[in-house]
């Protein structure tokens, strides 16, 4: 298991340590510096949470991701009563499993904002989602990616190829109209959560995001 | 028993009321005795204490050792009674020839005239005495070598008289012990029972607050009376037992979840790194396989009568939660999550894991019968919690059926065990709140949980299983 997510993880550029018990995991984290720790609660020589819990009572905050078969009821409150960022459950699919990954290591890196705001709109890329309030919607990755650009740029002008590129990357042809489409639905959610925030569309050139004052 | 107790009453209460009845009926029980007694044995009551009095004067006898002269030395106030009521009490001391040696008055008439002296010690006779009805006893009394005969005699008049003036006094004393006795019988009691009851009291708080998380706690027997001991000691071998029973059936949840899902992941990870292109179709199996054997461990778990862990929980943070779980998924199918959420700081009592689940139960189904570029909406308030989607909804006559284990409706293509919805019923019941099937504005299914006080809310009976062949 350990080695099928090792394999995944370096296949994508994030390189890992494995090890396979409590005492050797508590030994791992005081040698060396990680951005982030995935951790299995059954194990050899015990429960896995005590390795957090301990980590957790010692020193600062290594995101964790828990990713277990355990999952009765309490399970997963005792897991993020102990600290964990996420929990998980087997089996699961490892393009989440690497999504959520990514999302863990962008919580150790403080030069990359977690959440974005613009307006009365808070954006959390972590669960994909657009709060207004406490009301949330969630949002497509392409979704996500625009309003993510749109929302760093500060009501600026965003040109549509830079849009496109952040939200299909450089090596996806998409038609001209996609933009358009995923501008439209973000409007939509925009509007279910009575957001003050509007897109303006400049014509040709591309979008900003805008705060009306009278809704 | 022909009268009990109505069951609101408290156990000192009962002791309380139980010792004014006693003590009502033992203060009835003596005026009754005590007027059978003066009504129906007046002549032995007399009888009896003439011959106390008698025993007094024999004991006042002093025979003088020089010339044998007898004189009868009363003690002060027993010998003013007879000088007081010398017409209606008389005493005589007569020696064995039936010669009158002493007499409380000079008149030495006879109080027993027709029975010779040797036969008269023990007797009681009425007799009358210038018109004047006599109550009269006699007894033998040996001093030395000589032998004496004590007669002593009481008129009507002086047991009227002193009837008359005694009896309103021993009646009014009687009447004030009692309406006195039975207030503070009954306060003291209650205060007794109460006091006894205290380490019961104790007792019973003590257990209130174990729950699963403190099993381990025990109920304190120090203090406890003999007779409640044997039950705390009982409760906490209980406690004990429990304690194993949950440990055990928390370690088969875990190790079937471990050798159960781990496997299936495993399959699941290789399948989806050696195969290019990845297998779609097996992948869907193996999700469905690993969602059945969740969802069979989660509903052993709420129907094998799992402690819920109630505390106050913020419903909104649980809504959040299931959406960064269920949100990889949604988006998977091109669905959006959208929570409306009227007060973040909205808290209702329950248990956060079941909570969890049965709210993921709800959307994951949601998920499943949405259409692509649907929403569902998640609407979290004081009282209620909505899931609702923009699929097909559920016919109006399965919309009870559809809360059974393993229902699955008409054959479809879309995973699923069945026993989700089910697992939402079980945990709702468990905590009071009513579970619903209704339709949303957009057509689509709306599912409903009504969050309600414990008391007010029947719970509803879980659905049997559905037979299947």
């Amino acid at each position: 298991m350990a080695e099928t997510i090792r394999v995944l993880l370096e296949r994508n550029g994030i390189a890992c340590d494995v090890v396979g018990r409590r005492d050797e995991a508590t030994a791992a984290l005081d040698d060396s510096r990680y951005d982030a720790m995935i951790l299995d609660r059954t194990l050899p020589d015990g429960d896995g949470l005590e390795v957090l819990a301990r980590l957790r009572a010692t020193r600062a905050s290594i995101p964790c991701m828990i990713l277990t078969a355990r999952d009765a009821l309490g399970d997963r409150v005792d897991g993020l009563d102990a600290g964990a960022d996420d929990y998980v459950t087997k089996p699961f699919d490892l393009e989440e499993m690497l999504a959520r990954t990514r999302a863990l290591l962008r919580r150790s890196q403080p030069w990359i904002p977690t959440e974005v705001t613009f307006g009365d709109v808070r954006v959390v890329p972590q669960s994909s989602s657009l709060f207004v309030a406490s009301a949330s919607i969630t949002l497509s990755q392409t979704e996500l990616q625009i309003v993510l650009a749109l929302a760093r740029n500060e009501g600026r002008i965003v040109r549509r190829a830079t849009l496109e590129t952040a939200a299909w990357g450089l090596s996806t042809a998409v038609t001209p109209k996609a933009l358009d489409v995923a501008i439209h639905r973000l409007r939509a959610k925009l509007a279910m959560l009575r957001s003050k925030v509007s897109i303006a569309n400049s014509k040709g050139i591309g979008y900003a995001l805008a705060v009306s004052a009278d809704v | 028993m022909l009268w009990q107790f109505p069951q609101t009453f408290s156990l000192a209460l009962r002791l309380s009321i139980a010792f004014a009845l006693s003590v009502a009926i033992v203060a009835v029980a003596y005026l009754s005795i005590q007027a059978i007694l003066v009504q129906r044995f007046a002549s032995f009551i007399t009888e009896s204490s003439l011959k106390g009095q008698t025993n007094d004067i024999a004991e006042a006898i002093e025979v003088d050792p020089v010339d044998g002269t007898v004189a009868v030395r009363l003690a002060r106030a027993n010998a003013e009674v007879f000088d007081a009521f010398f017409a209606n009490l008389k005493y005589r001391v007569l020696d064995k020839n039936g010669r009158v040696v002493a007499a409380s008055d000079d008149r030495r008439d006879s109080l027993m005239p027709a029975i010779p002296v040797e036969r008269q010690d023990g007797f009681y006779l009425q007799t009358e005495i210038d018109g004047v009805r006599f109550h009269v006893a006699a007894v033998e009394h040996p001093i030395g070598e000589r032998s004496f005969l004590i007669q002593v005699g009481r008129s009507d008049r002086f047991a009227e008289l002193a009837q008359d003036a005694i009896a309103p006094a021993v009646n009014e004393a009687v009447g004030t012990i009692v309406a006195i006795s039975i207030p503070v019988f009954c306060i003291l009691s209650f205060l007794a029972v109460r006091s006894v009851l205290q380490p019961v009291r104790i007792a019973s708080e003590a257990a209130k607050s174990v729950g699963q998380s403190n099993l381990s706690a025990r109920l304190p027997s120090e203090g406890a009376p003999a007779e409640i001991r044997p039950l705390i000691v009982a409760f906490n071998d209980l406690l004990a037992r429990l304690e194993i029973a949950f440990a055990s059936q928390r370690r088969f949840f875990t190790n079937a979840a471990h050798e159960l899902k781990t496997p299936i992941a495993l399959l699941r990870g290789q399948l989806e790194g050696a195969a290019d292109p990845v297998p779609a179709a097996a992948l869907r199996d193996i999700d469905a396989i690993g969602r059945i054997v969740g969802q069979l461990l989660h509903i052993a778990e709420v129907s094998g009568g799992r402690v819920l862990e109630i505390r106050p929980t913020a419903v909104g943070d649980i809504a959040r939660q299931v959406v960064a779980f269920l949100s990889w998924r949604a988006e998977g199918v091109g669905v959006s999550l959208h929570v409306v959420c009227d007060n973040a700081e909205v808290e209702v009592p329950s248990d956060q894991g079941g909570l969890f689940v049965l709210l993921k139960n709800l959307v994951e189904n949601a998920v499943d019968f949405s259409p692509e570029g649907a929403t569902v909406c998640i609407e979290v308030g004081a009282d209620l919690l909505a899931v609702e989607d923009q699929g097909p909804g559920v016919p109006v006559e399965e919309r009870e059926k559809i809360f059974e284990r393993f229902w699955r409706g008409a054959p479809t293509d879309r995973p699923g065990s069945g026993l989700g919805l089910a697992i939402c019923f079980e945990v709702a019941a468990a905590h009071g709140w009513r579970i619903r099937c209704t339709q949303a504005a957009s057509g689509g299914a709306r599912f409903e949980v009504a969050f309600a006080p414990h008391d007010d809310c029947p719970v509803p009976s879980p659905p049997t299983e559905r037979e299947r062949t």
